[in-house]
């Protein structure tokens, strides 16, 4: 107890000294370094910030009868009003006055009230007008006291969050049902919660001239390639803007290739599907405000993977990777092979079809590509409006559009019901596979004029064309298209085909991974050999 | 680019291509090839479905005068098809056919002058049968054959089928079960594996034979008969030709006979009368092979191996098929009338002198350099021509049960 009279009373012939010394040093300072006087010190945060009205000031004094000026700022809904309250003045105001003032010798620091007084985990020093303007912005609450030039910066975060729940865009049956929300460091802690190890590093960086958003980049170290976190770096920090708002911004400055219709950075909304990402040698970028986290790099083929796939049991999740696959081709070709087979290859279909579906066709206004663009631009139409309706009207608009379009259409004779059912199918098959969702929407409209041209000519050479351009695509170093091209069959492994976990043994070669080698292969339980080395031993 | 640039000389390193095209060139080329690609395509074939006449079916007769020739198709009338069963009320009395004829100097003509008669565009890829009358086919249908063979919409899968009387009347067949008469009578053809008593012939087959130079191609034949005051359809017996030309038809068992000689034969119910009553059996699975065996003498024989297996479908004799001795001589029996219809149809085409059998392809392809010597009078090698038979009957099962289910067959 004696201690910290001491302390405040040296800290009280501090603050009577700067008063004299004040006049004296100002000249020759940094106007960036903070002042010893506390008066000066709140002019400049005030004119700062200016018109911040959610910018807290509360000036105060503690010690015997008062004797040590001080102020605490801080924003208003950015910081935690009672750990202020109970943590930070309660101390200070209540803690202090009991002292005794007898003892009044040394030079005293403001870190000594940091390590004796606040009851507060994270705190830090600031120096300069700058760190802690940031300091105040990023939640934190700043004390200067009269007669330093340092302020102490206490981390007293707290602000209305959304809680922690089950990611809309990535519904899972089995497996875990946490999903990322806009809080950067909750989610950080999510994933150091599934990747408990010090090889798991979470670096910072920060963007954006005026929003100052706090990016972390996080990977594994030991696995990731030390080469991919240096060029995620470079990338990161050429962005020159003053803006980021989400991590679909800081994407759209990093891809390998904007003009392209395939995304080759990978997003998820769950941590498990991230820590998987990371332990196969990728990095994850964070960016404070959403619930989407950036994975790179990004191989084709993980359009095709969910984080489900790891959860079941393996004959179950190759049936559903080919489904999907099955989806992807039904989703980007099933208009386009309508309209090659209706209107240039009748011979393709067996008689009874081709009889049926010109008994449908009997009578329709518009050619068969036609009727294709009408039906798919409806349904692009219905599925946009579905999206951003509130949910009690979008329900209005599929009724709408399933009645309006579906039913009365047909029967009306404007379109007929194989296209119908083409469409359905084709938008379906889509959702089945969400994240190469785009790029199908995109690419579909090329094939479909293709085929209504040229025929299923025009298909193989639309095809020819999206291999090609696949082929092209690298993200990050790794080639797009691997393991199918370069062919890699160690990697076939979680294709098409998931092969069971204890099989995978190595991580992707296509990530350069530093640790290759995931686990060793053996198949993990064998009753026959169990049992006849059982016996073995009795014997 | 950057290895490019590395590897050139130092201040060179942003010196353009010469060749290099810039962007808008690059762009406007892109477009050219694109332009180019569209004139070379099929872009102009395009044809919307209801723009199309779907041709199902071709009959081919002589016209009023000599020399012409009246074709008919049948053509699916889209509007009339019943789809599901909600549509099975207003339109069940229409047709969902239509058949339209044209009378010119050949096939060709008069299915070019379809365009005068009808909006829609003839469309011929799902053409299932083709008929031509028996006058037709006497006269001879080898043009007709390869106008049809040539064209690239018609399929060589189409069935080729001789009809007795007038072949137009075969596609207003009058039929419950399915809409239209020439799926009716295709499917009809499909189904005859369970008899073999019909040869089912499509376009290639018939040209295969017919290209063979001593191969006498054959077809089945259809006829028009009268039951509750219903015209139908009936296949019956086989068309024989030669050079193009129909010269005599084979009956139904005779049919069975080439079936059973040229492995055709897959299952077939037959009836044994033995010295005790009836018993029929089901042939369910038959192989048949030929093999010519040349002679010391360079004559050749060919050498017929027929292996049938069946199970007895019903017995009238009273007595237990069961027992090894009555199935031994059962099969005796079968394989004497399997033998018999064989040799019915040997006989029967030395008096035509047509090789149906495809003997004469056997030998060419056994023994090239002696078919050389006898292709020349390959017709009198062939009347000639002495066979071995080997018939092999095997019968698996007597049924569901041993003893028949007729008085006295308890003792």
């Amino acid at each position: 107890m004696s201690y910290i009279e001491k302390l405040l009373l040296r800290m009280k012939i501090q603050s009577e000294k700067a008063e004299e010394e004040d006049w004296d040093g100002e000249a020759e300072k940094d106007p960036q370094k903070l002042s010893k006087s506390l008066e000066t010190n709140i002019n400049a945060i005030k004119k700062e910030f200016e018109d911040c009205c959610d910018l807290v000031i509360r000036e105060f004094s503690f010690g015997k009868e008062g004797c040590i000026k001080a102020a605490l700022i801080f924003i208003d809904g950015l910081t935690n009003q009672p750990l202020i309250n109970d943590n930070i003045v309660k101390p200070l105001m209540y803690d202090s006055r009991f002292f005794r003032s007898d003892e009044t010798s040394g030079v005293s620091d403001i870190e000594e009230l940091r390590d004796r007084l606040i009851s507060v985990g994270d705190l830090k020093t600031d120096q300069t007008y700058h760190e802690l303007s940031q300091a105040c912005l990023s939640g934190d609450a700043v004390l200067l006291v009269e007669g330093f030039d340092k302020a102490l910066d206490i981390s007293a975060k707290g602000w209305e969050k959304r809680a922690v729940t089950e990611p809309v865009t990535e519904m899972v049956v089995r497996g875990p049902r946490e999903g990322f929300i806009e809080n950067l460091r909750t989610n950080t802690a999510m994933i150091r919660r599934k990747v408990k190890s010090p090889a798991l590093k979470i670096r910072p960086v920060k963007i954006g001239d005026r929003t100052n958003t706090q990016v972390n980049i996080v990977y594994i170290e030991g696995i990731a390639d030390p080469a991919l976190i240096a060029e995620i770096e470079r990338r990161l920090s050429n962005i020159d803007t003053d803006a980021i708002l989400s991590a679909g911004n800081i994407e759209q400055y990093i891809e390998d290739s904007p003009n392209s219709p395939f995304q080759t950075v990978r997003y998820s909304e769950k941590p498990d599907t991230i820590a998987g990402k990371l332990m196969e040698g990728r990095a994850a970028i964070l960016v404070d405000g959403t619930p989407f986290v950036l994975c790179v790099p990004m191989l084709f083929i993980e359009n095709f993977q969910a984080s489900e796939d790891y959860a079941v049991r393996t004959s179950y999740a190759t049936s559903v990777r080919i489904l999907r696959v099955c989806a992807f081709f039904i989703s980007l070709f099933g208009p386009a092979l309508y309209i090659a087979l209706v209107t240039y290859h009748q011979e393709l279909l067996p008689t009874t079809l081709l009889i049926t579906m010109a008994a449908s066709s009997e009578g329709l206004p518009f050619p068969a590509a036609l009727e294709t663009t009408i039906m798919l631009i409806s349904f692009e139409i219905l599925k946009e409006a579905g999206v951003r309706m509130p949910r009690p009207i979008g329900q209005a608009i599929s009724i709408v559009g399933a009645l309006v379009m579906g039913e009365a259409a047909v029967q009306a004779g404007l379109v007929g019901a194989p296209i119908v059912i083409v469409v359905a199918l084709t938008a379906v098959s889509s959702f089945a596979v969400t994240f190469v969702s785009d790029a199908v929407s995109i690419l579909k409209w090329l094939l479909v004029v293709l085929a209504a041209t040229m025929g299923s000519y025009g298909i193989t050479l639309g095809a020819l064309a999206i291999v090609i351009h696949l082929a092209s695509l690298r993200s990050f170093g790794a080639d797009y298209l691997a393991p199918f091209a370069p062919f890699q069959q160690d990697d076939l492994k979680d294709t098409v085909i998931r092969a069971p976990l204890w099989a995978m043994r190595t991580r992707p070669r296509a990530l350069h991974p530093q640790d290759l080698k995931r686990q060793s292969f053996e198949i993990p339980f064998d009753p026959t050999v169990a049992h006849k080395g059982g016996q073995g031993e009795k014997k | 680019m950057k290895k490019n640039a590395s590897k050139a000389p130092a201040g060179k390193t942003k010196q353009e291509c010469p060749g290099a095209l810039n962007p808008v060139r690059r762009a406007v080329a892109a477009l050219l090839c694109a332009l180019m690609i569209l004139s070379l395509s099929s872009c102009w074939s395009r044809r919307e479905l209801n723009t199309l006449a779907i041709v199902l079916a071709t009959a081919v007769d002589e016209g009023k005068e000599s020399g012409e020739l009246k074709v008919t198709t049948q053509i699916v009338s889209p509007g009339e098809i019943k789809s599901g069963p909600s549509s099975s009320g207003s339109s069940a009395s229409k047709k969902a056919y239509a058949n339209i004829d044209n009378t010119d100097k050949s096939v060709i003509s008069a299915l070019d002058g379809f365009t005068h008669i009808t909006n829609r565009k003839m469309y011929f890829s799902h053409n299932r049968i083709l008929i031509f009358s028996r006058e037709v086919a006497q006269k001879g249908i080898l043009e007709d054959l390869d106008a049809f063979t040539r064209n690239y919409e018609t399929r060589m899968n189409v069935y080729l089928l001789i009809s007795k009387d007038k072949a137009a009347d075969i596609l207003d067949e009058e039929i419950e079960l399915e809409q239209m008469p020439a799926n009716h009578i295709a499917e009809m053809l499909e189904a005859q594996h369970s008899n073999s008593e019909t040869a089912i012939i499509t376009l290639l087959d018939f040209d295969i034979a017919f290209l063979s130079g001593s191969t006498a191609p054959v077809a089945p034949m259809i006829e028009m008969y009268e039951i509750d005051g219903k015209k139908k359809a009936r296949l019956e017996g086989t068309a024989v030709f030669k050079q193009g030309k129909m010269i005599g038809e084979l009956n139904v068992a005779q049919t069975r006979g080439l079936m059973w000689a040229t492995g055709k034969a897959e299952r077939a119910t037959i009836t044994i009368d033995t010295k005790d009553g009836k018993v029929d059996l089901l042939i369910i699975h038959a192989k048949g092979s030929m093999k010519p065996v040349k002679a010391e003498d360079g004559t050749f024989r060919i050498r017929l191996k027929v292996y049938a297996e069946g199970d007895i479908e019903s017995n009238e004799t009273g007595k237990d098929m069961s027992s090894v001795e009555n199935t031994e001589m059962l099969q005796e029996q079968v394989e004497e009338f399997i033998r018999a219809e064989i040799e019915s149809t040997l006989k029967h085409a030395k008096t035509l002198s047509a090789d149906v059998f495809g003997f004469g392809e056997a030998i060419r392809r056994d023994y090239p350099k002696d078919w050389e010597k006898i292709k020349e009078n390959w017709d009198s090698e062939f009347s000639g021509l002495k066979t071995d038979m080997e018939i092999d009957v095997k019968i698996a099962s007597s049924g569901e049960m041993g003893k028949p289910v007729v008085q006295g067959g308890a003792e």
